[in-house]
């Protein structure tokens, strides 16, 4: 290191400032490295090119660039993506929630109306029972049966075609309501699916972009894939 | 175009016909001795500090790119496989480019060095360049303490 001289290495520095080799984390590094590295890193040049670069100036006139002015600049940012993403989760949690709730309604009325369907059926087949005994009572039966049909006809009090008639109607209605349940049931587990997804991978990865993601929160090998990225020219 | 011819490590003595359009000649070259651009004159230049390994490689540059303002360069592959060396022949390439004020050759080797700068943990980097920790380590851990902003969470 000691081959070249000061100028040397401030142009090095440059260099990899301007062409986007070298970012706040490698000057922080090199200013640890040696006094005189420490030295050089400090180049308010070097941290102009920077925050031209990751924070551009807003109207008014920005101070006079240097590491300290780079440094604020960067944990207010950091700050306010951090709130950012808190809002996003708690977004995607409340609508997980709101999901989840419509799920067990649609349960519940699934189960209601699969009773009703029930009770319909049972009445059916028994004033289909009924209504084939009156039959029988009326036309073939022997005397011997016909008490017994008699009885049975007697002791039904409705007319027996109409409420069969809208009995047959419930029914079906009851059947579609139910298919019609089952669908939105399946359309809303497959959304919950999704937004558990969602907060999955959320939670995982907080910051999408990999520009501030957080060095211990990555291993180093991820760290280096991502950022060769950056580096093919 | 030159002919470098090696008497011994440090001294090197190199006939060289003017190159248009690249660097101004060793800072050595006295008045008398200035090149006739156009004319192609043959002139002794001393370069004390340069290796002939080192020069023949500086040569090899400037040929490449003489016509770099008419037809363009060798383009970013030749460039980058020229500098595919290593450390120590990097570094002289970088003084001879500073000492014959090649700035092309000079640009293209800093920008290497800052390539290998990036991504480097801090034992990484002064492994690498041979940097010698001249911290205390007080003086050290006041250092990294400002730090934390860039590498933490």
């Amino acid at each position: 290191m000691a081959i070249l001289p000061d100028e040397i290495w401030q142009r090095i520095l440059e260099i990899g400032a301007e062409t986007s080799r070298l970012d706040y984390r490698d000057l922080c590094c090199v200013s640890i490295a040696s006094h005189r590295l420490n030295r050089l890193s400090l180049d308010p040049t070097l941290w102009a090119i920077l925050l031209a670069r990751d924070f551009p100036p807003s109207d008014p006139p920005p101070p006079p660039p240097s590491k300290s002015l780079y440094k604020t600049k960067f944990e207010r940012d950091k700050a306010r993506k951090l709130t950012q993403w808190k809002r996003r989760v708690l977004n995607a949690e409340s609508q997980l929630a709101m999901c989840k709730n419509k799920l067990i309604d649609l349960e519940s009325m699934i189960v209601q109306e699969s009773q009703k369907l029930k009770a319909v059926a049972e009445e059916i087949t028994n004033l289909e029972t009924t209504r084939s005994a009156s039959v029988a009572l009326n036309v073939w039966q022997p005397e011997i049966v016909r008490g017994r049909q008699k009885q049975m006809v007697e002791q039904c009090t409705v007319s027996i075609e109409s409420r069969l008639a809208s009995l047959k109607m419930e029914f079906q209605v009851c059947k579609q309501q139910i298919a019609t349940y089952h669908k939105a049931y399946n359309k809303e587990k497959q959304r919950f699916g999704e937004y558990e997804e969602a907060v999955r991978s959320l939670k995982y990865q907080p910051f999408p972009g990999d520009q501030s993601v957080p060095v211990k929160m990555r291993s180093k090998s991820r760290m280096k894939i991502n950022r060769s990225k950056r580096h093919e020219n | 175009m030159g002919f470098p011819r090696e008497a011994d490590d440090h001294a090197e003595k190199l006939r060289w016909r003017g190159v248009p359009g690249v660097g101004d000649g060793s800072k050595d070259v006295s008045n008398d001795q200035q090149p006739n651009r156009n004319s192609g004159a043959e002139v002794s230049i001393s370069l004390p500090s340069i290796t002939g390994k080192i020069l023949a490689k500086v040569i090899e540059y400037c040929e490449k790119h003489v016509f770099d303002f008419k037809q363009g360069g060798p383009g970013e592959d030749w460039d980058r496989e020229f500098v595919n060396v290593d450390q120590a022949i990097i570094f002289d390439l970088i003084r001879a480019a500073d000492y014959l004020a090649i700035q092309g050759l000079l640009d293209l080797t800093c920008k290497k060095v800052a390539a290998q700068m990036a991504n480097k943990s801090l034992e990484e980097i002064r492994k690498l360049f041979n940097i010698e920790n001249d911290y205390t380590p007080e003086e050290e851990a006041a250092v990294r303490q400002e730090h934390p902003w860039a590498f933490f969470d």
